[in-house]
């Protein structure tokens, strides 16, 4: 077991909680923190305080895991709305846009002066093709 | 004691039951909090008095400097003041501070780098009537052996500085502070399989180190 096999090790460390900072470490350290207190009270201005709030409140993401985290999601979320913009719909609406295709078709169709593909990809207007025959 | 000329933090949450701290009162830390809370500020000169040298204990053996020690440790409870209104009480106060403390001297000693000085605080006279430091200098046949306490420290401090941050926040949680791997793995965010692991492979490198004051 861990404990066992390196308790001559964990006995050596252990002496380490002789080394102390000496007696009156703490009262001394109560005021001085009491007095960095007032300094920054009277040196900070409201704003200071805010970012400093700001700060202490967002640190979580200056974290390197969660900034990796934060980062995938913008660049997930940037990805999103790009694709909004170029007109590719999301999968919900597919069938919707399968419908407006036909019925472009159909008024295509339906309209002479339109360009119908010949097989070679060469286009040319229907009324033409009629007047062919 | 000195007036307290603090002013109290901004917002006033309930604190909830949390889990026991060992070796502290849970119960009065939670009236502790809540007191600080609503803005009595000789409630946390309290709580600072009560964890000052654990923590003080946690930072040194993290960094071997006392200086920084010292400033590191005003910049924790600082922090936590001004984070008290969010405490929630989700956990206990005890493992809430010390996580503030972990990270923050975990940033420093990142921060700082190969730029790190080492400057020891004195041994205390109790470490002679030590049963841990009579049977570290006593060899199996009975014999006293010369220990030099100040190269005995010096050593101790120099094999801990060349663990790495996460190696050395381990021992110092558990071999010198006497934390639990449940606890430690709260304080750190870590399971309790990783705290195990850190540790038997931080002993290993400090088996080696130390190797001719354990034979």
């Amino acid at each position: 077991m861990n404990d066992e096999e390196f308790e001559d090790i964990r006995k050596l460390m252990r002496l380490k909680r002789h080394e102390t900072p000496g007696e009156g470490f703490t009262d001394s350290f109560i005021k001085e923190f009491h007095r960095r207190q007032r300094d920054v009270a009277q040196q900070q201005s409201g704003l200071e305080r805010f970012m400093q709030m700001l700060g202490d409140k967002f640190e979580a993401f200056l974290n390197p895991k969660c900034g990796l985290a934060a980062a995938a999601a913008v660049i997930a979320l940037v990805a999103v709305m790009l694709n909004g913009f170029n007109g590719v719909a999301p999968a919900s609406n597919q069938p919707a846009q399968a419908v407006s295709k036909v019925e472009d078709a159909k008024k295509k169709a339906e309209d002479p002066d339109k360009l119908q593909n010949k097989p070679n990809g060469v286009a040319i207007p229907i009324s033409d093709l009629k007047g062919s025959k | 004691m000195e007036e307290s000329t603090l002013s109290a933090p901004a917002v006033a949450l309930p604190v909830i039951p949390s889990e026991p701290a060992p070796g502290s009162s849970a119960a009065e830390d939670r009236d502790l909090v809540a007191r600080a809370q609503n803005g009595d500020t000789r409630a946390f000169d309290d709580l600072i008095r009560k964890y000052t040298n654990k923590l003080y204990g946690l930072v040194y053996n993290m960094t071997s400097n006392r200086e920084d020690t010292a400033d590191l440790l005003q910049e924790v409870f600082a922090k936590a003041y001004r984070s008290l209104g969010r405490f929630m009480g989700k956990s206990s106060f005890y493992t809430w501070i010390y996580s503030i403390a972990v990270n923050m001297t975990l940033n420093h000693i990142k921060k700082r780098g190969r730029h790190m000085k080492v400057s020891l605080d004195d041994v205390d006279t109790g470490i002679e009537n030590d049963p841990d430091f009579i049977a570290v200098t006593t060899a199996k046949t009975g014999v006293g052996r010369e220990v030099n306490i100040h190269e005995l420290q010096k050593r101790l401090n120099e094999a801990m500085m060349k663990l790495s941050e996460d190696h050395r926040t381990v021992v110092t949680l558990y071999d010198i502070q006497g934390h639990q791997h449940a606890e430690i793995s709260r304080m750190l965010g870590v399971s309790e399989g990783t705290v195990r692991s850190r540790l038997f492979y931080a002993h290993r490198q400090l088996q080696a180190y130390l190797e001719d004051f354990i034979k």
